[in-house]
């Protein structure tokens, strides 16, 4: 039984079809990568799994029970969490407040805010935001809330973590800095991670599977090297067959 | 009997729906273009009636012609308004969903502002004066020239602001900053001249609707406030910004009023009113208006 | 989650109330009313601060939880005892809120205000039509306890208002709060039950503002409709909020400090500039001030964790 199961998923939405009997599983500390095109259903695809969303037809399943159809902070109390595409921090609560939110409603459902705001700072020193910790969240820059995102996800325990998209907007030595950050989190816990990405050469370094969306349908999937010789990705990307 | 009373009804309902229709209108292109949410707007109709009792009983100036002036007074508080408040609104916020709720909270206080002024200065009596007080019969119909009038401005003016919007430039501005504010601004409409605009505009329309008012109703400083409840509901009924729709949703919201009355009772105009109020409201958040709201 | 209490804080809380119970014994019956006014609106303002301050959804209806409990006890006098029908005012006005809370509290920001406000005035005029029907146009209450014991009560209900906001608001509970304020969506992807935990804040805020209006029913010895739903208690409360701040339980306390005053100095004496003054400091509050005086006085403090 694989740690995430997704099975011929498919959703639409009025007359949009945003995915297609998209199907693939996801074992333990694995670190999978999701691909495509702008609107080929990536989002879509977190949305679905965190419960934003039901699919239309297909099952997700999350260590053997089918969780489509329950709510997100139930699915997040089930041991996964994800990260907005556009940041969504607690902005008017300080950066160590919104990580305190995590801890206190995560998997764990911590009781004392000492023990919270200690797990906290654990969380925001392995970012890099441990001196910003009083300040507001709005007060961050880009790299730093996508970053307070991240902490915040894994204060809430997860044993699944979805980034989407932590790259975007983010230069190239803050795209360094990240991966950095997301090896130092890997290192110290038994984490699954599935990553939306954009920025192809940190999908590659990050993933150590890829899988292809295009058009809401899934056309490929390996590892890395192999995605990116496949020809029908490289149709997909460049419009032409090699 | 029930042909008189449907023919009567119906005459009646379309007064009602007519003067709603100007005064949604009005509110309309506040609320369609900056997401203002116009609390006062009752008020501003309060003000125009007044306008038009003070100049009728002091001058005797006709109602049909004191509209104008009443106009253009609400005009200019709504010019006073913008750049006075909203303007500093409007540039500063940095999060959009507290624009609406700062508006409202705004709109409350000028609300009772104006309210209050008004009973200030002219105290709480309440007013009324006779005019086009004749009744024309058409067949088992009877129908009181100054309600015909009232209809008939209403539908002037609704077919006018219809033309506007459709062929003037400025029309077709407010119209393009009620669709897409950003586009608009990228394709060089003078987004702060277009909501000046719109502030005199739909503060005037409310003016001109309390000057028809006034002819047939009595006037007190709260009586904008009922009027603030409709303008509401047949703005989210019609769709933000929405003008046909606006307008069916006006006429409706009479014919639920008037014919809910009569098949009721005349204490129930308020139940029938809120509760279609709390009714829409709930429905748009729920996406039967096409009006899902974004977190 | 407990918050920590502050000794000194605590000390002077429970300081103030001690004395205040003394005051019935000045015989100064002024006093005793406006300390009985302060009291009834320090824990109406209290009340809602737990839903609205720190959800963020402002209810601007909380005049129908205020009149329903009054219409509670003016149904309930002479039938049962007012310890009885105090509480039992309280509970009617919570199970209303959680029954209308359910579909409400679905719809978001600016449009929940306008709701919450349409949903009292639509409670005031189907009562209104109600009582008309029953032939009755207020309702008398004969042989009300006296004014002294009922500041006596009013106190209490201040105090525990206080009490509410002040654990909601440093409880693990407030920090859920607070995030939904934040970002709904975000807040349920960290493992918040959003909508039970709006629910419940609803109910909270409404439970001691039924037990406020039955007992100031008894305090004005007759329940009308129009007035016990007027919607400027409603307005009161949120420009209290406005004015004072409303994100844990000092905020309203300056609120009301500030609007009583004002109220005592004005409104006899020229009820429409008080009006107007009303009106001119809610905006002004907003577009300059709107954390309320609370931020502006003591700035940003919480516990923190070291």
């Amino acid at each position: 039984m694989s740690f995430l199961t997704i099975r011929d998923v498919s959703k639409s939405f009025g007359g949009l079809q945003a995915l297609r009997n998209v199907s693939f599983e996801v074992e333990p500390s694995e670190v999978v990568g999701l691909m495509g095109a702008n609107g080929a259903g990536k989002t879509t695809l977190f949305s679905l799994i965190a419960g934003h969303a039901r699919p239309s037809a297909g099952s997700i399943l999350f260590k053997g029970r089918a969780i489509s159809g329950l709510r997100p902070d139930q699915i997040c109390r089930l041991g996964i969490a994800r990260t907005f595409q556009i940041v969504r921090p607690f902005a008017n609560m300080s950066v160590l407040d919104n990580v305190i939110v995590g801890a206190l409603y995560g998997v764990r459902q911590e009781r004392s805010r000492a023990q919270a705001a200690a797990r906290a700072m654990a969380i925001l020193t392995d970012l890099g935001l441990a001196e910003r910790a009083d300040d507001l969240a709005s007060s961050l820059t880009l790299s730093g809330q996508k970053r307070l995102e991240i902490a915040r996800a894994l204060a809430t325990a997860p044993e699944l973590l979805m980034l989407d998209e932590v790259m975007a907007g983010l230069t190239a030595t803050e795209v360094a800095e990240m991966l950095a950050a997301i090896q130092r989190i890997k290192d110290r816990m038994p984490l699954t991670i599935l990553v939306v990405e954009h920025v192809m050469q940190a999908l590659m370094q990050l993933s150590e599977r890829v899988i292809v969306l295009h058009h809401g349908e899934m056309i490929a999937h390996g590892t890395p090297r192999e995605v990116a010789i496949d020809p029908r990705v490289i149709t997909a990307y460049l419009g032409q067959p090699p | 009997m029930s042909a008189l009373l449907s023919g009567q009804l119906l005459f009646a309902a379309l007064v009602v729906g007519s003067v709603y229709v100007i005064i949604a209108l009005g509110l309309n292109l506040v609320f369609g273009t900056m997401r203002l949410l116009d609390a006062a707007h009752g008020d501003v109709v309060m003000l125009g009636a007044y306008t038009s009792f003070w100049l009728f009983t002091l001058v005797g100036m006709p109602p049909l012609l004191s509209m104008l002036i009443a106009g253009g007074l609400c005009a200019g508080l709504g010019v006073a308004v913008y750049k006075g408040l909203f303007r500093r609104l409007l540039a500063d916020t940095r999060l959009p969903r507290r624009l609406e709720g700062n508006s409202l909270l705004v709109f409350f206080g000028i609300s009772i502002i104006l309210q209050n002024f008004a009973a200030l200065c002219f105290d709480t009596t309440p007013r009324a004066y006779l005019y086009l007080d004749g009744v024309i019969r058409v067949g088992n119909l009877a129908m009181t020239e100054n309600r015909i009038a009232e209809l008939a401005t209403a539908v002037i003016l609704c077919v006018i602001i219809f033309l506007f919007l459709r062929f003037h430039i400025y029309g077709l501005a407010i119209k393009a900053l009620i669709q897409n504010r950003q586009a608009a601004a990228v394709v060089g409409v003078n987004i702060e001249r277009i909501q000046l605009l719109s502030f005199a505009i739909g503060f005037g329309l409310a003016g001109i609707a309390g000057s028809l008012i006034s002819m047939t109703e009595q006037i007190t400083p709260f009586m904008g406030f009922p009027f603030t409840i409709a303008a509401f509901v047949t703005v989210i009924l019609g769709g933000l910004g929405n003008l046909i729709r606006g307008m069916a949703a006006g006429m409706f919201l009479g014919f639920v009023e008037i014919y809910g009355v009569a098949l009721t009772s005349s204490s129930l105009d308020s139940v029938l009113i809120y509760g279609v109020f709390i009714v829409v409201l709930y429905l748009q958040s729920q996406d039967f208006l096409g009006g899902r709201q974004k977190s | 989650m407990t918050p920590p209490i502050p000794t000194r804080a605590a000390l002077i809380f429970v300081g103030v109330i001690a004395v205040a119970a003394l005051l019935p014994k000045l015989g100064n019956e002024y006093l005793v009313a406006v300390a009985l006014s302060f009291a009834m609106w320090v824990a109406l303002a209290q009340s809602w601060t737990v839903l609205c301050g720190m959800t963020g959804y402002g209810s601007f209806g909380h005049a129908a939880f205020y009149g329903i409990g009054a219409y509670v006890q003016a149904l309930a006098w002479g039938v049962v005892s007012p310890w009885l029908s105090v509480p039992l005012a309280g509970i009617a006005s919570c199970l209303f809120a959680l029954v209308v809370g359910y579909p409400a509290l679905k719809v978001r920001g600016p449009y929940f205000v306008m709701l919450t406000f349409g949903l009292a005035e639509f409670m005031k005029y189907s009562i209104i039509g109600v009582e008309a029907r029953l032939g009755q146009f207020s309702r008398l209450i004969i042989g009300a306890p006296s004014p002294n014991e009922l500041f006596l009560v009013m106190l209490g209900l201040a105090a525990a208002a206080t009490l509410i906001t002040f654990v909601v608001a440093g409880s693990r509970f407030g920090y859920g709060l607070r995030a939904i304020r934040e970002d709904e969506q975000a807040a349920e992807t960290v493992g918040i039950p959003v909508a039970r935990y709006k629910l419940i804040a609803f109910g909270l805020s409404t439970f001691i503002p039924g037990m406020v209006g039955a007992v100031m029913a008894m305090r004005l010895s007759y329940f009308e409709p129009s007035q016990a739903f007027d919607p400027l208690i409603s307005f009161n409360i949120v420009l209290m909020a406005m004015i004072g701040g409303s994100d844990d339980a000092r905020g309203p306390l300056l609120g009301a400090l500030f609007f009583v005053g004002l109220s005592e100095l004005l409104w006899a004496r020229a009820p429409q500039v008080y009006m107007i003054v009303l009106g001119a400091l809610l905006i002004i509050f907003v577009l300059f001030a709107p954390q309320g005086l609370a931020k502006l006085l003591f700035g940003k403090t919480r516990p923190r964790a070291s």
